[in-house]
Order: C-alpha cells, then sequence, then structure tokens
C-alpha cells in the first residue's frame, strides 16, 4: 500500500481524539506501529490504533506511579521532621523527581540539593530506603494503579488476538494463493513432459 | 470565595428551596435527569446515534467481512470507544492539584474578616470557629486525597469492568466471524484466469511450432 493510500485511510479512521499535548505523544506510537505492517486493511488500522492507545495509557498510569512515589518520598522526608509544610513537599518532590531521573542537581542548583541532602542526612536515610518507605506509604494507591496497567495489558491482549485473526486470515489467503501458483506450475510441467 | 449572605438571609433561601418542584422546561428536565449520571456506560447504546457505528460498519464490510459480522465488530469496536473515551475524559476533568490546596489559612481568616464585618453584630465567636472547622476538614481532606496521580487512581479503578467486557468482544467478534474476502478471493480469481489464458495460449503457441 502505498504512503497516499495510508494516509487516505488514516483521516477517514481517526477513532482515538486526544487533547494536542497527549495526542502527539500518541501519534509517534501509533505510526510507528503502523510502519510495522505491509498492507494494513481497515480493520487492522483501526485496531492498530486501539493497540497505542493502550500503550500510551501504561505509559501514562506508569508516569502517575511514579509521581506518587517521588510525592511520596517527599511527604515522608518532611514528616520525620515533624512539620508539614506544602511547600517543602513540593520543593523536595522536584528535587528527589530529578535526583530520580539522574540530573545533575548538585551543579545546576547547589543550595537545594545542599538542603536536601542535609535533611537526608538528618535523618539518616538514603534515596532506596526513602523509596521503600514512600511506597510503604503510599500502597493502596500504587495497587490501584497497578490494577489499572494490568487491565490495560489485558485490553492489548484482546486488540492482538484480533489482530492476529485478522492478519492470519489474509495470510492464510495468501498462501493458498501461492499455493494455487504452485499446483498450476506444476501441472503445467507435467503438461509439457507428457 | 466565601459569600457574605447573612445566616437569616442563607436559612430563608434553604426553606424557599425546599418548596421547589423541579424544573419546568423541557431542557431543565433533560439537564436534571443526568444529575445522577456519572458515565452512562452502563445504558443500553442506541448504535444509529452513535457518530461512528456508521464509518465504522461501512469500513469493515469493504474489508470483505459480510454483513452479520462487520455488525458484530463495529458495535464491539464502538462500545469499546465510548468506554475509552469516558476514560479519558474522567482522567482529563480531575482538577490538578494547586486548585485543591488553594484553602491557605490566610485565606479562610480574610473571609472570615470579611464575613464578620458585614454582620459583626450577629455572627458569634461559635459560628465563626465553626466556620473555620469545617473549612479546615475540607481542606484536611484535600491534603488526604493527594496529587492528581492519587486521585486518578481511585477514580479510573471503576472503569476497569467495563473495559473488560469492551475489549473482549471485539477480540471474540474478529475471531468468531468467518472472515472470507470476497474482494481478496475475486482478485486471486482474476490473477488464476489471467495465469490460465497465458498458460493456454504459450501451449497453443508450444504445439502449433
Amino acid at each position: 500500500m502505498t504512503n497516499l493510500n495510508q494516509l487516505k485511510k488514516l483521516t477517514t479512521l481517526r477513532t482515538v481524539k486526544l487533547q494536542p499535548k497527549h495526542q502527539a505523544q500518541f501519534d509517534i506510537v501509533f505510526e510507528s506501529l503502523l510502519s510495522e505492517m505491509d498492507t494494513p486493511s481497515a480493520l487492522s488500522i483501526v485496531l492498530i490504533e486501539q493497540i497505542a492507545e493502550c500503550l500510551f495509557w501504561i505509559k501514562q498510569h506508569n508516569n502517575d506511579k511514579e509521581d506518587i512515589i517521588c510525592y511520596a518520598m517527599g511527604e515522608e522526608l518532611v514528616n520525620t521532621l515533624g512539620f508539614l509544610d506544602e511547600d517543602h513537599v513540593e520543593t523536595l518532590t522536584h528535587t528527589i523527581k530529578q535526583v530520580l531521573q539522574g540530573h545533575d542537581v548538585k551543579t545546576t542548583d547547589p543550595e537545594r540539593y545542599a538542603r536536601f541532602k542535609a535533611i537526608m542526612d538528618k535523618r539518616g536515610m538514603t534515596l532506596s530506603t526513602l523509596r521503600a518507605k514512600a511506597m510503604l506509604a503510599r500502597m493502596d494507591k500504587i495497587d490501584d494503579l497497578d490494577a489499572i496497567i494490568s487491565r490495560h495489558i489485558q485490553n492489548l491482549r484482546h486488540l492482538q488476538k484480533g489482530l492476529d485473526a485478522v492478519d492470519i486470515k489474509k495470510r492464510m489467503l495468501k498462501r493458498l494463493d501461492l499455493e494455487i501458483q504452485q499446483l498450476t506450475q506444476q501441472n503445467d510441467a507435467i503438461d509439457h513432459q507428457s | 470565595m466565601l459569600s457574605t449572605i447573612s445566616p437569616e438571609k442563607l436559612l430563608a433561601n434553604r426553606n424557599n428551596a425546599k418548596l421547589s418542584t423541579g424544573p419546568k422546561s423541557k431542557k431543565g428536565k433533560q439537564t436534571v435527569a443526568k444529575n445522577a449520571t456519572s458515565h452512562g456506560l452502563s445504558q443500553v447504546t442506541s448504535y444509529a446515534d452513535e457518530p461512528l457505528y456508521s464509518p465504522l460498519l461501512t469500513l469493515i464490510t469493504q474489508d470483505g467481512f459480510s454483513a452479520s459480522d462487520s455488525e458484530a465488530i463495529a458495535k464491539a469496536l464502538t462500545d469499546y470507544r465510548k468506554v475509552m473515551d469516558a476514560y479519558y475524559d474522567t482522567y482529563m476533568a480531575i482538577p490538578p492539584v494547586d486548585s485543591a490546596y488553594s484553602l491557605s489559612p490566610s485565606v479562610i481568616a480574610e473571609a472570615i474578616y470579611g464575613m464578620a464585618e458585614g454582620v459583626r453584630d450577629s455572627v458569634t465567636s461559635l459560628e465563626i470557629r465553626q466556620v473555620i472547622k469545617s473549612l479546615d476538614s475540607e481542606r484536611i481532606k484535600e491534603q488526604k486525597q493527594g496529587l492528581t496521580p492519587m486521585r486518578n487512581a481511585t477514580h479510573m479503578r471503576r472503569f476497569m469492568r467495563y473495559q473488560r467486557k469492551a475489549a473482549a468482544s471485539i477480540s471474540k467478534a474478529i475471531c468468531h466471524s468467518d472472515n472470507i474476502k470476497p474482494a481478496v478471493l475475486s482478485s486471486s480469481q482474476k490473477n488464476k484466469e489471467k495465469r490460465n489464458k497465458q498458460i493456454n495460449r504459450q501451449r497453443d503457441e508450444y504445439r502449433s511450432n
């Protein structure tokens, strides 16, 4: 199928409509999945779109999970110091997130990093112990998100099963076509010999 | 922001509201009919009214599926889209955490001061304490609910059973269809006929030589 035909099919079949900030992220996944197909039918494209949406949600909920853990880590640090100040939680969460993502906070914002390090040292904590404590504190929410992610994986399996069924039947027809061609050629060869 | 309405007026308004017999206009009745609806996924779908259904049906039929199979697949996909659209809308409707934490102590104090200034004689210290208490409990509730992702985790779970049903019905509809593609078969038939003609022509030429 030519690119033009693919695009034509795409414009008529867009079933997943997201907000612009999410749409771009979704489109990247969708287009990469679509490029793996040789000759997708209309139904295959719709199914691939749903699969891309499942992958988008899995990623989104994983980010949510990470946000919850980071925020809980900030809360945990603040709680152990005996005061609950929202600004502190926000600042610490931001720092923790950046440290976990591998940003060099020590160089870019030494003052904020020093404050964070001082609190950590005061409580005798490392990032891993803090993470473990935070996860324990927010286990219910993390469990909820895990269940939601697992549901999306199961949805994905169902959609994949449907896509396979469409694709396999098409391949079977192709195979039958080739077999007929082969048999005709063999038949022809026998005719020539006789 | 708190209103500066007097307690007497508030009480009178509440008593008057109790006498209300509900909306009179058709539009008003339609609006209140949706008051208890959170996502409407349990309602029976009228596929004819769904904008996605007929284009999907046309495209699946063009793919070579039989009319009944196309219908089943299009219905399953429409149901699935309905669930996923409601899922996305709910996810996006949860407000960001900043707005949830808007009730800072200074805002509360300012509001109470404003209220007390208007009706300084009628507002007692007990009433002010009650207002503070209720606002504070609201704030604690919001703090407990936490960040948007935390609230998302709780809110999105209720969609799981709808998703399970919708996704399973898609794979069931596709796998149970007798997908004999007339379009593909007819093209292969045409190719076969073309090949046979070519073979016959070659055979005739061979024999004549």
